[in-house]
């Protein structure tokens, strides 16, 4: 047997040894603390990540990581529904939106009040700013580069575009978090992808040439 | 079918929610189109990109690691007895006490039942639960003159305790159900947590 095949075939047999994310919070209501320490450590990561991109904000996106756990915590004895992974986004993507409430007010490429979607702002009447390799090779730092390009979306597609991408959610459930058709949210990830090919080409052609 | 009927079903097969029919038909027009397959190809370049960069975010703090894991502790497990927690938890504990006594009109009845008269509903609703953890106090008898909303939080402050018992005036209320938006009050918090509470010590 290859190599490859060996690895793949452990690595699906580690998948099926893992206790899914919804066992693990019922275990947890049950009094299993353990059981909560490893979803900790399991969304550590890419919900601090999923903060930090839709807040760009440090201070407050360790808050909004410590009260998204409490409310986990607090509301973990109903949890009923199919995706753990799903409601913790959830749960946070509802507090980054109303701290952006407290937040936002001044006028801002953001604004989409007089488009239609979400689908054109500002930003799309201006000549796109571009990230030139320069600007990579200076910095040499992927995530300050992709931190300037998701400023440059509308936060209607800068949403949709972290919760798919980071959060990996549907577009069922992008749709239904965002009171939107589904057909909506399709399209703002459209117009999101379209941006962000865009500023992060150059990265690409970077990492070619690197090749 | 062209090009921009195909850009939806890119993303939809990229999430798992295409149809079958709608994957033969993206299969079809991919092999014979370089434009929408260059699409297909961007998407993993990005997914990879947003995976790589988040590499270099920060991640959270040790410190609010262990706050939600006491947080988690508290829910679930069965109380922890303040003299079993670190002396000087515990003196900071009973010292901002003592000091928050003198200033609120509360008072211990007996070694197992706490009442108060106080109509400071709220710092009742911050003290009394911290007299109770220091006293291991099992009982807690309920005579404060407050609204039902500070009732409320009250007793649920006192059920997150988990093991207290709590008598209120029946009268007042059934059973106590926490508000959407209620937090732990910085006071408990602090003192369960560790950090010598600000406010009255």
């Amino acid at each position: 047997m290859s190599s490859v095949m060996q690895l793949e075939q452990d690595k699906k047999r580690n998948s099926e040894l893992e206790v899914s994310d919804e066992k693990l919070i019922s275990l947890y209501v049950q009094g299993d603390i353990k059981a909560l320490d490893e979803l900790i450590v399991r969304y550590k990561k890419p919900l601090y990540s999923f903060l930090w991109r839709l807040t760009e904000s440090g201070s407050d996106v360790d808050e909004l990581f410590q009260e998204t756990w409490l409310r986990v915590i607090r509301k973990s004895a109903d949890f009923e529904q199919n995706r753990f992974k799903g409601w913790i986004f959830k749960i946070a993507y509802h507090l980054v939106i109303d701290w952006s409430r407290t937040k936002r007010g001044h006028l801002s490429l953001d604004r989409t009040s007089e488009y239609a979607d979400g689908l054109q702002t500002l930003a799309d009447t201006l000549p796109a700013p571009g990230l030139g390799p320069d600007d990579h090779a200076a910095n040499g730092d992927i995530q300050k580069a992709i931190s300037q390009a998701l400023a440059c979306l509308p936060a209607e597609q800068k949403e949709v575009f972290v919760l798919r991408m980071d959060a990996n959610m549907s577009f069922k459930d992008i749709a239904e978090l965002q009171k939107i058709s589904i057909n909506t949210a399709l399209a703002r990830m459209q117009y999101a992808l379209k941006t962000m090919r865009k500023l992060l080409g150059p990265l690409r052609e970077d990492s070619e040439r690197t090749l | 079918m062209n090009c921009a009927d195909m850009e939806p079903l890119v993303l939809l097969q990229d999430s798992g929610e295409i149809s079958e029919a709608q994957k033969q038909e993206l299969v079809k027009h991919l092999s014979a189109c370089s434009a929408c397959r260059q699409q297909n190809t961007d998407l993993a370049f990005l997914r990879k990109t947003l995976s790589d960069g988040a590499q270099n975010l920060p991640e959270p703090s040790q410190q609010i690691l262990a706050h939600i894991r006491t947080a988690a502790q508290h829910r679930y497990s069965p109380k922890m007895s303040i003299w079993t927690r670190p002396w000087p938890i515990a003196l900071a504990a009973a010292a901002s006490l003592a000091l928050c006594l003198t200033s609120l009109r509360f008072f211990v009845s007996s070694s197992s039942v706490i009442s108060t008269r106080s109509t400071q509903s709220k710092d009742a609703i911050e003290i009394i639960p911290l007299i109770a953890m220091i006293t291991g106090t099992e009982s807690i008898q309920l005579t404060m003159e407050g609204n039902e909303t500070d009732l409320t939080v009250l007793a649920n402050e006192l059920l997150r305790l988990q093991d207290m018992t709590l008598e209120w005036p029946k009268e007042k209320m059934d059973t106590p159900t926490l508000p959407e938006d209620y937090q732990p009050t910085t006071l408990l918090w602090n003192n369960i947590r560790g950090p010598q509470p600000e406010r009255c010590g």
